[in-house]
């Protein structure tokens, strides 16, 4: 059955080429998507300051189109997204007269719920793991990996029921292993890092990717998997920053799907690794 | 010898449970009673440095009703919602929705906000939200400047960012006339249900 794609804000800006490498990644695999038409913004980081109620609506209306489009999947590439997702169809399920009232504002009744999925939750299935296995074109084995998942696609877990440990999630390191990507154990995988103040408090930010960045290096990594755009956006530019200040950070910060289409044959030129600050293209070249 | 700071006094009525917990639970759903101080939710918080108030402290002291002293701190701003605090706590507090439940109030009791660039972001975000249906970074990048006259430290991340190809130069609109049905039908029921 094909899926639908919520293809949102920031994989349309910033995280273009997380977007680029997902569709590629899709196809190889075989996974069938149709992109979401009649969406809007979710409202993230931003609505449930102002109103938890807004918070909720927006996710929901999304839902509601889906079902309308004629899917009950939805895939979201976005981890801000598919928290936001997840805590509002949480949030409406357990309370009934909020859900009445949401269901009124936007005029669609929830028969059975949408089921909301990460790109990581599909890939890391054993069908699927197989699949990549046996696709594999290209060696990356010298490559050692440190996977990052932050914080909103595994917390509260309770409420986004992402298909993994919450304290210690695996599933990208199985994914990027079964391609033959080598990664590491590190204390960081679901810190924060500082995301949304990326603008306003640059100083937060900075201290909370240094503490990622050297303990992914201290344990080996030679580059970061991220599933997140805003993680890849936030690890990537303030090495940049910590070498205005005269620090000496060089780690590539890869979505897991530029690293798997790698892996599986997709060439450099058909991704857009040129967006990354840190250059990563020396890395992948064996020596 | 340190001095310390005398500690400060406030009128507590003992076993009573502040109306401010109790509005919060109405309102919101979440129970600060539950809290019994074990402190998790501070230990795994990321941002308890650059906070007035740790998170332990926070729902400690709505549960003692001290609103204004809740509502003056940069606690509930700085709050990135990772949600490490409401995963770890034992007794299901949901802290994470305590921090939006302040800002929530705040706004709309017009509480002057201790992190006025970070409460200036949300706002020209839900602006851009509202009018446009989908987000456009450099604009909020650029309303943002405008608003807090911080010109040179947005534009340098944005060009950076532009010269990577990774901001939109002009907005698009995503079903923007949805979009403001929808704030105006949500505001419409939220009035409502204060005034019920």
């Amino acid at each position: 059955m094909k899926y639908a794609l919520f293809n949102s804000c920031s994989l349309r800006a910033s995280g273009k080429d997380y977007y680029q490498s997902l569709l590629r990644l899709f196809e190889i695999v075989g996974i069938e998507t149709e992109e979401l038409k009649n969406w809007i913004c979710c409202g993230s980081t931003i609505a449930h300051n102002a109103s938890v109620m807004l918070a909720d609506t927006l996710p929901l209306k999304n839902l509601a189109e889906v079902q309308k489009q004629g899917s009950d999947q939805i895939i979201v590439p976005c981890t801000a997204c598919y928290n936001r997702f997840k805590v509002a169809q949480y949030e409406d399920e357990g309370d009934s007269r909020l859900k009445r009232e949401i269901e009124k504002i936007i005029d669609h009744k929830f028969e059975k719920p949408v089921s909301v999925l990460h790109p990581l939750e599909i890939l890391s299935t054993d069908e699927n793991l197989s699949k990549l296995k046996s696709k594999v074109r290209r060696d990356l084995s010298h490559l050692t990996v440190a996977s990052y998942y932050g914080c909103l696609l595994v917390r509260p877990h309770k409420e986004t029921g992402f298909r993994d440990d919450p304290e210690y999630p695996m599933s990208m390191d199985r994914i990027l292993n079964a391609v033959g990507i080598k990664t590491t154990d590190w204390s960081h995988k679901v810190d924060c890092c500082g995301g949304s103040l990326s603008l306003t408090r640059p100083d937060v930010v900075l201290k909370l990717t240094t503490k990622i960045i050297d303990d992914a290096c201290a344990c080996g990594a030679t580059a970061i998997s991220v599933p997140c755009s805003f993680c890849q956006l936030n690890l990537d530019v303030r090495q940049d920053d910590l070498n205005r200040l005269g620090g000496n950070y060089h780690v590539p910060i890869f979505y897991f799907s530029e690293l798997l289409s790698l892996a599986l044959g997709v060439p450099e030129s058909e991704l857009m690794l040129n967006k990354h600050f840190v250059e990563g293209e020396k890395l992948l070249v064996k020596v | 010898m340190t001095q310390t700071a005398d500690p400060r006094e406030f009128n507590l009525i003992p076993g009573h449970i502040s109306e401010f917990a109790s509005s919060i639970k109405a309102l919101h759903g979440v129970d600060a009673n539950m809290c019994f101080q074990c402190r998790k939710c501070s230990s795994g918080c990321p941002l308890t440095e650059f906070m007035d108030m740790t998170p332990v402290q926070v729902i400690h002291a709505v549960r003692l009703g001290l609103k204004d002293e809740v509502l003056n701190t940069n606690t509930y701003w700085l709050c990135v919602a990772c949600g490490t605090c409401t995963a770890r706590c034992p007794q299901e507090t949901g802290l994470l929705k305590v921090m939006d439940a302040l800002a929530n109030i705040a706004i709309r009791e017009g509480i002057q906000p201790k992190e006025p660039d970070i409460a200036a972001f949300y706002k020209s975000g839900l602006f851009i939200i509202k009018n446009f249906g989908m987000m456009y970074e450099t604009g909020v990048a650029g309303l943002l400047s405008l608003k807090t006259g911080n010109l040179g430290r947005d534009a340098a991340l944005g060009i950076r960012m532009l010269k990577k190809g990774k901001l939109e130069v002009f907005p698009h609109f995503q079903n923007s006339r949805e979009m403001k049905r929808l704030f105006k039908k949500v505001a419409k029921k939220e009035r409502e249900l204060a005034q019920s």
